[in-house]
């Protein structure tokens, strides 16, 4: 080792050379893309929605992952009550259609079975108002078939309506009608007889 | 922590092989027997049913029910599926009110697939079947045909075979518009059996109405009247017609023996039969006014012409007497109608001649259908003219030689009393709720003709006449009596007789005609004494009935 060599001076190292700190970037406003000269294949009609509104809504869809609610929700015991209240719903509305078809079924059943009994009531009702039994039961009252000489027939003069119409207004005929009122007959008033 | 991490993989892996297990059956029981299973389930849970489709009412004209249709049911059984025959024999039995030894011999067939127990019974009887709740024994839907009015005009409606279709009269007639179509629904149940969905496969249509011509009561009053006759002479058969002689309008079309509808299988063949239009039978003195009739329009004779006649008159090599003998007398024309001489009607043909005679007989619609609304009406026989021997003439002057039917007396006749219009008779005025146009006239005689002959067959029951006892107090009536003996064997019987009367009331104006026609009456078998007073009973309650003031 010579003395006249001199031991080299200790000088700090020079610090590495630090990359120059770059300021960020100020954001670029997102560059507008001119309108493409010719459409895009993908904005097209016939693809039906545009590219970027499909990124943009699998970006949304894929942010839901990391939303807060659902970390909150998987990591929490939330999830549980909500996929039961999902099960229970799913298995109610189930429940519900089977049980609103089986009383859609019940009611067309009910109903021709309604329709059914009403023809044997229609049936029997014309039996029952078959001339040959009103007439057995005329007869059972005393009622009779008038013999053709009993039977008296007026002969009508021109003014004979007129004092008809008085008389019945009168009240003389029966009790008085009122012209003006509804005389619509309730058909399904059945006439009383006395014997 | 490494065990836990290894039991929850332990456990993972469990969850992950029930997985596969079930992942695994599902794809086997929907991929490799689904077709199988799907099918078996659709065997056991859905019904094909059918959904009856019922007839159509037949009402009469004013709108009384005389046929309708009812819902019934049909029960039947799989014999090998009934585990106690005789059981399930005793328990079904009294509920369809049959014998319960047939029920007990069809469940008892072990070999027999199925059997049927009972056919269009009462809808809650057969629901009180099914609540029975016996395995192998089972309902069917179906429909039946009742009739309200019982027996009332039972062979003009006709009678409906087990498959509701129409077999004879109206019900066959008019089955197109009557006949209802069936339906078809699928019903799928649950495992307790309840109904869960009812589709419906085709909708079932009732059929359309039919209103008929028919007045029910006076149809009755001429059952009646035929009752009468049936239980006083006890003929072979008999018929009436009663019409409205001015639009041929049939009101009543009575046969006997009476008929009921809904045991047609135990009827005999008389009783199916509608003598009025499918009974033809030698006419006899009633076809006497139509010779009248044809000789006053070829003005041949008039109603004041005298003639002297013999006892007897010779026709060829036939000699034609009077049904009562006597001397030679003098009769007008009108006489011989009132007093239904052979001898005058004979000599009247004569007047009019053979040919003009034939055109006459066919002019009056005979030896063709009428063309009533009802099926298997027959024609008559009406022998051509090229064919006549030398007592045809004389023979079918007398309404002999020639064969009618009941309606065809009954047209002619409406022709004689509406003023000299021949109309088709009709059963039917509304089809499906719209009106049925009558079909068109014709004229037949004039009016005058028409006039002169009611005229004289007033005299008929007017004193002196063949049917004076008859009498409606307050009308005056018309008509001609009819007795006919049957062609047997290329001759006369001398003891089978047809019987028969047709009349119009009131006289001037007819309003109301009847023809009767009785077949083979035992005892009296003269048309004055068994079929005119079934005119007088008709009429007595018809004119009232109808509105016909007496003159």
């Amino acid at each position: 080792m010579s003395p006249g060599v001199a031991a080299p001076a200790r000088v700090p190292a020079p610090a590495p050379r630090r990359a120059p700190r770059r300021r960020p970037a100020p954001r670029r406003a997102p560059q507008r893309r001119r309108a493409p000269t010719k459409r895009s294949r993908a904005a097209t009609p016939a693809a039906g929605i545009p590219v970027a509104a499909v990124r943009r809504t699998a970006g949304a869809v894929g942010d839901i992952a990391d939303s807060g609610l659902m970390v909150r929700l998987t990591r929490g015991r939330l999830w549980i009550g909500l996929l039961a209240a999902l099960l229970v719903g799913i298995v109610g509305l189930n429940v519900l259609s089977l049980s609103f078809s089986s009383s859609a079924g019940r009611l067309a059943e009910r109903s021709q079975t309604i329709e059914r009994e009403n023809s044997v009531l229609r049936a029997k009702l014309a039996q029952r108002l078959s001339s040959k039994r009103v007439e057995v039961v005329a007869a059972s009252l005393g009622l009779t078939v008038p013999d053709p000489k009993d039977i008296t027939y007026l002969s009508k003069d021109d003014g004979d309506p007129e004092v008809a119409a008085r008389r019945l207004e009168s009240g003389e005929l029966g009790g008085a009608v009122d012209f003006a009122a509804d005389t619509t007959v309730d058909a399904t008033a059945y006439p009383t007889a006395a014997p | 922590m490494p065990t836990i991490e290894r039991r929850i993989g332990l456990l993972f892996a469990a969850f992950l092989l029930l997985l596969v297990i079930v992942l695994a059956r599902a794809a086997w029981l929907q991929g490799v027997r689904g077709g199988e299973l799907s099918a078996d389930a659709i065997s056991q849970q859905t019904e094909t049913v059918t959904v009856p489709g019922l007839r159509g009412r037949i009402l009469d004209r004013d709108g009384e029910q005389l046929a309708v249709s009812e819902d019934a049911a049909t029960v039947f059984a799989t014999p090998y599926q009934v585990k106690d025959p005789e059981d399930a024999a005793a328990r079904i039995a009294p509920i369809l009110n049959v014998p319960e030894e047939g029920i007990s011999d069809a469940l008892s067939d072990r070999d027999s697939g199925f059997a049927f127990l009972a056919h269009k019974v009462d809808i809650l009887a057969a629901e009180r079947v099914r609540k029975l709740d016996i395995h192998g024994v089972g309902t069917l839907p179906d429909s039946r045909r009742t009739y309200p009015q019982g027996e009332l005009a039972s062979q003009v409606l006709g009678a409906v075979g087990a498959e509701n279709e129409g077999l004879t009269g109206l019900e066959s007639h008019y089955q197109e518009l009557v006949g209802g179509t069936d339906g078809e629904a699928t019903i799928t149940r649950d495992a307790l059996g309840d109904t869960i969905e009812r589709d419906t496969v085709q909708g079932a249509s009732n059929g359309d109405d039919l209103k008929l011509t028919i007045d029910s009561e006076i149809q009755a009053r001429t059952e009646d009247a035929l009752a009468t006759i049936g239980g006083t002479y006890d003929p072979k058969d008999a018929t009436i017609v009663v019409m409205d002689p001015r639009d041929a309008e049939v009101l009543a079309m009575a046969n006997w023996p009476q008929l009921d509808p809904e045991e047609v299988g135990d009827a005999s063949e008389e009783q199916l039969s509608n003598h009025a239009t499918g009974f033809t039978y030698e006419p006899g003195s009633t076809f006497k006014a139509f010779t009248v009739a044809g000789a006053l329009e070829e003005r041949a004779v008039k109603p004041s012409t005298m003639f002297n006649l013999p006892p007897t008159i010779q026709v060829a090599d036939r000699t034609i007497e009077e049904s009562h003998p006597r001397g030679p007398i003098t009769l007008s024309v009108a006489d011989i109608l009132a007093q239904s001489s052979n001898v005058g009607a004979v000599t009247v043909g004569q007047e009019l001649g053979a040919e003009d005679f034939d055109d006459w007989v066919h002019r009056f619609g005979f030896g063709e259908p009428t063309g009533i609304d009802y099926p298997g009406e027959e024609q008559g026989i009406v022998l051509p003219l090229e064919e006549y021997s030398g007592s045809s003439l004389g023979n079918m002057s007398i309404g002999q030689g020639l064969s009618a039917t009941p309606i065809q007396m009954a047209a002619a006749y409406s022709a004689i009393a509406n003023g000299g219009r021949l109309r088709t008779p009709r059963l039917v005025v509304k089809q499906g709720g719209e009106r049925v146009d009558p079909p068109p006239s014709q004229r037949v005689i004039s009016e005058r003709t028409s006039e002169q002959v009611r005229k004289m067959l007033e005299g008929v029951l007017e004193p002196g006449g063949t049917a004076s006892e008859v009498d409606v107090p307050g009308y005056t009536l018309a008509g001609k009596t009819g007795t006919s003996e049957k062609a047997v064997d290329g001759g006369y019987s001398e003891t089978r007789f047809v019987a028969s009367f047709v009349g119009f009331a009131p006289a001037a104006h007819p309003q109301l005609l009847v023809a009767i026609m009785v077949d083979e009456p035992k005892g009296s078998y003269y048309g004055a004494d068994v079929a005119a007073p079934a005119f007088g009973e008709i009429a007595t309650f018809a004119l009232p009935h109808l509105g016909i003031p007496p003159q």
